[in-house]
């Protein structure tokens, strides 16, 4: 699904990922850890495109395809899905104005109003959100928590094949995580080839969304790869522990 | 409610609102004065699309009397003149504006009577390599004790026109509320992100904003929405 080459990227004179790589799988789930810093919500803008970073080296191909030279919505288009960290709020533009033009943005044709008024109606109450939502500005008002779930409301609504996850907990009661966990699983039923890369400090979502692979990055490059005991070993003892044994992110 | 409808064709220079009345205006390419008198107690609730137009306007409030002005202009040069007269007499005016070569809309706004308030919210999309212009200036005179004056102006720029916001405050008293504030630049890129990482390409996404922006600064009903909305080509 997803590949990520030798990937060297910067903001400005710095350099936060080096030599990055992963080989992420049709229906594979891999989480990542890592200090503060070490690079993790910068891989995640740099797989969807943002002009914040710059390329140095590398590549990234998504479905047997080079998409470095891709704009971010094209990207998008594509089948990624960045959930992000902190969602940003965009007064004057409703959710139903803009969630509505990113999936006509996918269409030969409008979608409908019926197809449209039903889908928004079934995920909302799966989300367990307040029916008003669709009509309020895009997360004006929303505490945190309200907006992760509007992340996860858009995902369900664009049905992407490559989630990425960006500290989906942070911000979250454990009841919300587990509304929201449980309809990405359900998701995950409904699309089982779909892909995931979960970013996060703790091991918490990953007793709800089960990953194939837990990786730890430090200084821009994955150090340690393991399964779900790893992220559980980071709980208990903290980073100070790994060393650079792996630096190539491989699974085999 | 008492619904009024002014345009082009309509002789009047002069309206004096004696009970809550919706005012629609509705002027293109004209240069006008007028004056509107809004009597004691009275509610008067003002809609305008305007496009290229040097209008004056003049509105003089009594006691008690409340006016919220919605504005949407297209390329006008226009002058609006509010004298809060009469004690808690009170004006929430927003402004939405678009400029497709040069353009100034001046606003003065005197507070002359104890208790008065005024809200003004500029929003400006300057879709021109010209002039686009707010000068926005609040007068608080002496007599005009435990008033509220508060004014917020944003101009977004699409292409390389200069931008001007020249807000002023002028305070005769000590015991006022008052504050403004001034912000020029292109969208902001987190939006733009944000959009695009949904698929939204560039076009729309700047469409979507300059809507947001200029309706979003509006409160206007659903017909008057759509007239707006028609009216905005950038």
């Amino acid at each position: 699904m997803l590949e990520i080459k030798n990937l060297t990227a910067s903001a400005g004179d710095k350099k936060i990922l080096d030599d990055f790589s992963i080989n992420i799988k049709d229906g594979e789930i891999h989480a990542i850890m890592g200090p503060n810093g070490t690079g993790k919500s910068t891989l995640s803008k740099v797989i969807m495109g943002s002009d914040e970073y710059k390329v140095l080296y590398g590549d990234i191909i998504f479905e047997g395809k080079s998409i470095k030279s891709l704009e971010v919505d094209e990207r998008s288009r594509l089948g990624i899905f960045l959930c992000m960290q902190s969602p940003t709020s965009i007064e004057g533009i409703t959710n139903s104005e803009f969630i509505k033009a990113a999936i006509n943005a996918r269409r030969t044709s409008p979608i409908g109003l019926y197809e449209f008024i039903k889908s928004v109606e079934k995920i909302t109450d799966d989300l367990s959100m307040d029916k008003d939502n669709i009509h309020r500005n895009v997360n004006v008002g929303n505490s945190g928590g309200e907006r992760k779930k509007n992340e996860i409301f858009q995902m369900r609504l664009l049905e992407p094949k490559f989630i990425i996850l960006d500290e989906l907990d942070s911000g979250l009661d454990i009841d919300s995580l587990k509304v929201v966990c449980d309809n990405i699983n359900d998701y995950l039923k409904e699309f089982p080839k779909t892909s995931i890369l979960i970013i996060t400090h703790y091991p918490r979502i990953l007793e709800y969304i089960k990953p194939d692979y837990v990786h730890i990055m430090m200084n821009g490059k994955i150090v340690k790869t393991g399964d779900y005991t790893l992220a559980l070993n980071i709980e208990k003892n903290g980073y100070n522990e790994i060393n650079n044994v792996n630096g190539n992110g491989n699974n085999e | 409610m008492n619904k009024l409808l002014l345009n082009n064709e309509d002789d009047i220079n002069t309206l004096v609102i004696e009970e809550d009345t919706q005012l629609e205006i509705d002027f293109k390419n004209i240069e006008k004065d007028i004056h509107i008198l809004v009597e004691n107690s009275v509610l008067l609730n003002i809609i305008e699309i305007s496009k290229n137009t040097k209008n004056r306007f003049f509105l003089e409030l009594g006691n008690e009397s409340r006016v919220i002005y919605n504005k949407f202009s297209v390329d006008c040069n226009d002058y609006i003149y509010v004298l809060l007269d009469g004690k808690y007499s009170n004006i929430k005016l927003n402004n939405s504006a678009v400029n497709n070569s040069d353009s100034c809309i001046k606003f003065l706004i005197e507070h002359n009577n104890i208790n008065t308030e005024s809200y003004l919210s500029n929003h400006g999309i300057n879709n021109s390599t010209g002039n686009m212009s707010f000068i926005v200036d609040s007068k608080v005179n002496p007599s005009a004790m435990k008033s509220i004056t508060k004014q917020e102006s944003k101009i977004t720029n699409l292409k390389s026109g200069k931008s001007d916001i020249l807000p002023n405050l002028i305070i005769d008293l000590d015991d006022v509320e008052a504050s403004h504030s001034a912000y020029i630049s292109d969208f902001n890129k987190d939006y733009m992100f944000y959009m695009r990482s949904r698929g939204i390409d560039e076009k729309m996404a700047k469409k979507l904003l300059v809507n947001g922006f200029l309706i979003g600064n509006l409160d206007v009903d659903c017909i008057n929405r759509e007239k707006i909305l028609n009216e905005i080509k950038v």
